[in-house]
């Protein structure tokens, strides 16, 4: 019942422009955003300071011109990203004009959204620098909704125009808009306050006392995975929690004492949500991703998930997010909550009653998500086996919903067939 | 078949990179510094040959008077035969109580200096334990400042403890040898080991000089012989001389400018609590 009310809803929200725009140009931007996400790995496994390789292999000593390479990599996996969400911007005010006029596409829309999306993110950006620009460009929700309404903007005047749109009156629109961008970044230059007070107020919502309720992390979870989940990935989405004072309490007990059955706070944002409710990214998408390698009937989502799962393994999502696309897929939207909740009352319960330890040792940047809770538990078997059980779990969660989406395509595919 | 073969591949890398990666951990873990300071930290006073544990009494006075503050302090001697005797008192709630380390047996000599360290760090066990502290900074006048040294490099334990600032004021590092090509047994030990020195310390030694050469005692090509130990090795090390009045050898602790030199190097640092990164995971 439920199920069919979701599938309906999906295909009718399939049916419309603006859906079909946006997930179109996330699925275009696919190759970029797979090597925009195996530049990152790259970068963040062997070039970072404590990543992975480089901390096992001592890397730095051995490769020449490390910093070099390594500043290399980590500018052009920049560039990449913040092309992509120029293009984004770009593809879904073209794509939503061209699939609904009659009349000759110019992509002029396209490139008044590229051109104004750009100078909103140069003008908000605290400093001109493009690699400074470019950290702005990881929430591509702003690109998306750029496009959207200079999209409709267009559509709207071109119907009452009942003509070709006119070369004049995109200059006309494109000044009203640069006036509205000018006015947008004249605002957050001068309220900056209220963007950190609101910050703030969410922050210290979420960190009253000295140590969070168990409650606390799982609404910041619940939070950081929705916004997510609209492609609001920023500095701030990932980090809402990650300041919990508790951490370094922990840390400092497990170097003096070593004993990790004894750390002051067993529960934390970081014993739960970093070692096992966040296996491949938010929204525990390596369980995705295997059910999806298993499952998913649809060529190109199939194909997607192959691409993605060495990079799942590596935590970065970005691949299946795009090419599935799981950003706005409502079908997907309850299991990408719940998950990754249902994993860290899992663990939760397996801490309380003391069946693992809380992983609380230092552990490599970018370590695998399945390692983080066997290396932070000082390579205890329970830990591992627990974080496999999340993976699973997760799996079965997924399971269902995964089965939905190859009856919504499938339909699609039949009805576009009649 | 190709498929299995990159599962298999890619299991490979994980089984890899989990034995690596436990072993980077676990040295990772026991290289690390303790994290979170007590907020105790005291002040440890080391005398020099031939002085007793009230050597530190005019300079903690003058000390105070400077901060028109009383402060604690304690008096501890160590006994040849391990046992402390305390005088003094140790007033609870104060950030940088003093507390002086002396000995009994307060002979001169390298092999004597040896005893001494062993004594200090029993001392200092017990202390740690008795007053809850887990940092704390030293000055040591002569030879304290040797058994200082000492201590750091063969029983200072930096998983455990952590020395914020030393100050040794005119510690003959190459004892009353005034050629500084020649090194005495006990400065080529303490170079030799000087990687054990812990290098967030802050260091300064001072020198007083009465003439061009000596503070009456020490010879000022000794004292400087310490940069051998501490330069490079320690996060900063300074060298101060120190000249005009109340520069002989057994003044200097109560010298108004080395008095002005402890209240701004190391009381006046407030050693704000250092927190380690914590390494959360990748997003």
């Amino acid at each position: 019942m439920m199920e069919n009310q979701l599938i309906n809803f999906t295909q009718r929200l399939t049916k419309k422009h603006f859906y079909q725009a946006i997930i179109n140009a996330l699925r275009i931007l696919l190759p970029f955003e797979f090597i925009g996400i195996s530049l990152h790995i790259i970068y963040e496994t062997t070039f970072h300071r404590n990543g992975i390789f480089e901390a096992i292999f001592d890397l730095h000593s051995h490769i020449p011109a490390f910093k070099q390479i390594g500043m290399t990599l980590k500018v052009s996996e920049s560039l990449i990203f913040l092309s992509i969400a120029l293009l984004i911007a770009f593809l879904v005010a073209d794509l939503l004009v061209s699939s609904s006029t009659k009349y000759q596409n110019n992509h002029l829309a396209g490139l008044i959204s590229l051109i104004l999306y750009f100078t909103l993110i140069s003008e908000t950006s605290p400093s001109l620098n493009l690699l400074q620009i470019s950290e702005s460009s990881g929430n591509i929700l702003l690109p998306i909704v750029m496009g959207l309404i200079i999209g409709f903007s267009f559509l709207k005047l071109q119907s009452n125009f009942h003509s070709t749109f006119d070369t004049n009156l995109s200059i006309l629109l494109f000044f009203i808009f640069i006036l509205i961008v000018g006015a947008i970044g004249l605002t957050v230059h001068q309220t900056q306050y209220y963007a950190t007070l609101f910050y703030q107020q969410v922050t210290s919502l979420l960190n009253i006392g000295q140590h969070p309720s168990f409650f606390k992390i799982l609404l910041a979870v619940s939070l950081r995975n929705i916004a997510h989940f609209f492609g609001m990935i920023s500095d701030f989405t990932n980090t809402v929690a990650n300041h919990f004072p508790d951490e370094s309490a922990n840390l400092a007990y497990a170097s003096a004492h070593h004993n990790l059955w004894k750390i002051p706070y067993p529960i934390t944002f970081h014993t739960l949500y970093n070692s096992y409710g966040m296996l491949g990214g938010s929204g525990m998408l390596l369980a995705l991703n295997g059910t999806l390698l298993f499952k998913v009937k649809d060529k190109q989502m199939q194909f997607a998930a192959r691409l993605s799962m060495g990079q799942t393994l590596f935590d970065q999502g970005g691949t299946l997010l795009f090419g599935i696309p799981v950003l706005f897929n409502p079908l997907l939207l309850i299991p990408f909550l719940l998950s990754p909740l249902v994993s860290m009352i899992l663990a939760f319960l397996f801490i309380s009653w003391k069946l693992v330890p809380p992983a609380t040792y230092m552990i490599p940047n970018a370590t695998p998500s399945l390692l983080r809770a066997f290396l932070g538990t000082n390579g205890d078997w329970r830990a591992l086996i627990l974080s496999l059980i999340c993976v699973a779990v997760s799996g079965i969660i997924y399971y269902p919903f995964v089965k939905m989406l190859n009856r919504a395509t499938l339909e699609q595919g039949d009805e576009m067939h009649d | 078949m190709t498929k299995w073969l990159r599962g298999l591949i890619l299991a490979g890398l994980i089984l890899i990179i989990a034995i690596f990666g436990l072993k980077w951990t676990r040295q990772n873990m026991r290289n690390a510094m303790p994290a979170n300071n007590s907020r105790i930290s005291p002040i440890i006073l080391v005398p020099g040959s031939s002085a007793t544990q009230e050597r530190f009494d005019a300079m903690v006075n003058e000390l105070n008077q400077n901060t028109h503050t009383t402060s604690s302090l304690l008096k501890v001697t160590v006994h040849p035969d391990d046992h402390l005797s305390y005088s003094g008192q140790f007033r609870p709630g104060i950030v940088h109580p003093y507390i002086v380390i002396a000995f009994a047996n307060n002979k001169d000599g390298y092999s004597n200096i040896k005893k001494q360290t062993q004594w200090f760090q029993h001392a200092m066990l017990i202390l740690t334990a008795r007053y809850h502290f887990n940092n704390f900074s030293a000055i040591g006048h002569s030879n304290g400042g040797l058994v200082l040294t000492r201590y750091l490099e063969k029983y200072f334990n930096r998983q455990k403890l952590r020395m914020n600032t030393l100050m040794t004021i005119a510690s003959p590092f190459n004892f009353s040898e005034t050629n500084i090509d020649k090194r005495t047994q006990m400065l080529s030990d303490l170079v030799r080991d000087k990687s054990k020195i812990p290098s967030n310390l802050v260091m300064y030694s001072v020198a007083g000089t009465e003439n061009y050469n000596n503070d009456g005692t020490v010879p000022f090509a000794s004292v400087e012989a310490g940069k051998y130990i501490y330069q490079d090795q320690a996060k900063s090390y300074t060298q101060i001389t120190v000249t005009g009045e109340d520069t002989t050898h057994h003044d200097l602790p109560q010298n108004r400018e080395i008095v002005s030199l402890i209240q701004q190097y190391i009381l006046g640092n407030p050693n704000k609590n250092p927190q380690p990164e914590v390494n959360v995971a990748p997003q």
